[in-house]
């Protein structure tokens, strides 16, 4: 693949689909700075993945890959070590982009909180399972980015969701 | 709540993050990040089998120097070191370009991603727990060999008592040698034991999470 190519596709994703990323990244990383960390390192990753991106698979299945392989081998101390040899280059803030009303907006984003609290004390496999849940992927596309059987989607999905329901007891009364 | 609220909530968050710098430019440094990467480990593997290569071609010309001399007695053990020493490096460069091609590619599906991994923390387990077999008694044991050699020529052109200090010379040595290559096999299994081995079961308790279905 062209240079030019693959810098267009980058910024078209970044464009696209940072948020994302971002998601992926709260889920996984709790402080501002392992968020930057985590972020820098999915763009990394992704920068390196267009090459061998060749439309098999869809561009949404194609990124939760590399941003989830990413965020589950990422490990906080590795990435002190490579800190130091490179150059911080993102700088991210989250915006809340005030729409309708306030109140309810603050409360969405408190329950949200606490979503992605639970979320990170799940067990990493199926945390990510939670995220491409929550996003509303098809069972089929669950199975295309865990490389996992559909009938195994639904079985995996349903222990996480019971988990997060404990772990979000009072708030989801599904389980 | 229930489950299908939550998703909606979920769904309809504001978590464009707001990038402090425009595309063009991220862009930029992430191109340059990747190739400072590259580079880098380019410049690590030059180093660490260039080095070998390097000194194989140094001690090879010892030989030369030896045999040219007239000293042959010399040559044999400095020849085996160089030998082994070849040994060595052409087994990390081999080891390097076919675990290159093994690297996992990260648009893998998440079980292909860990599984590969998975396979590379392994081999990496291997080759420090083995390090003795194929870096440190190869090398060590040429070392000691010349040295002793030496040892053994000096005694016999200048006799014992006048070769007393080159005696403890060549000892010191030695025994730097072996506390050098003891040290050099402890770091390697500390970190199989600090790093490699808690990693290996992270990803293999990852990668059984996944296969499991039914958590068995």
């Amino acid at each position: 693949m062209l240079a030019d190519k693959q810098g267009k596709l980058f910024k078209q994703w970044l464009g696209e689909h940072k948020g994302l990323m971002f998601k992926v990244v709260k889920a996984y990383a709790a402080s501002p700075q392992d968020r930057d960390d985590l972020f820098q390192e999915i763009l990394l990753q992704l920068w390196s993945s267009i090459r061998s991106f060749q439309g098999n698979a869809k561009e949404t299945t194609w990124i939760y890959r590399v941003a989830l392989n990413t965020a589950l081998v990422w490990k906080r101390t590795e990435k002190r070590k490579r800190k130091r040899s490179r150059t911080e280059f993102l700088d991210i803030q989250e915006i809340s982009q005030a729409k309708g009303d306030c109140d309810e907006l603050s409360q969405n984003q408190h329950v949200l909180d606490q979503v992605y609290n639970s979320i990170r004390q799940l067990p990493k496999s199926e945390s990510s399972i939670v995220l491409l849940y929550l996003d509303g992927l098809s069972y089929d596309e669950m199975a295309d980015v865990l490389g996992i059987s559909k009938s195994n989607v639904g079985v995996r999905l349903n222990r996480a969701k019971k988990k997060l329901a404990q772990l979000l007891k009072g708030l989801i009364d599904d389980f | 709540m229930t489950f299908d609220e939550l998703q909606k909530a979920w769904q309809s968050q504001q978590t464009d993050p707001k990038l402090a710098i425009d595309p063009d430019l991220l862009l930029k440094e992430v191109k340059r990040n990747k190739e400072y990467f590259e580079s880098a480990i380019f410049w690590r593997d030059v180093r660490e089998i260039g080095a070998g290569f390097v000194a194989s071609v140094f001690l090879f010309a010892g030989c030369v120097f030896f045999w040219l001399l007239g000293l042959k007695n010399f040559v044999w053990p400095l020849l085996l070191l160089t030998v082994l020493g070849t040994g060595v490096g052409t087994f990390i460069l081999v080891d390097r370009i076919v675990q290159k091609r093994k690297c996992p590619e990260h648009g893998e599906t998440l079980m292909g991603y860990i599984e590969s991994s998975l396979t590379q923390v392994v081999h990496q387990i291997w080759l420090l727990k083995n390090i003795l077999w194929w870096y440190l008694l190869p090398l060590g044991g040429g070392l000691l060999i010349w040295f002793s050699s030496c040892g053994l020529m000096v005694i016999m052109i200048k006799g014992m008592k006048a070769s007393l200090g080159y005696l403890f010379f060549i000892l010191a040595c030695i025994v730097g040698t072996i506390l050098l290559y003891w040290g050099i096999y402890w770091l390697n299994q500390r970190a199989i034991r600090k790093e490699l081995a808690p990693r290996k079961h992270e990803l293999e308790d990852l990668l059984n999470s996944l296969k499991n279905a039914n958590g068995i």
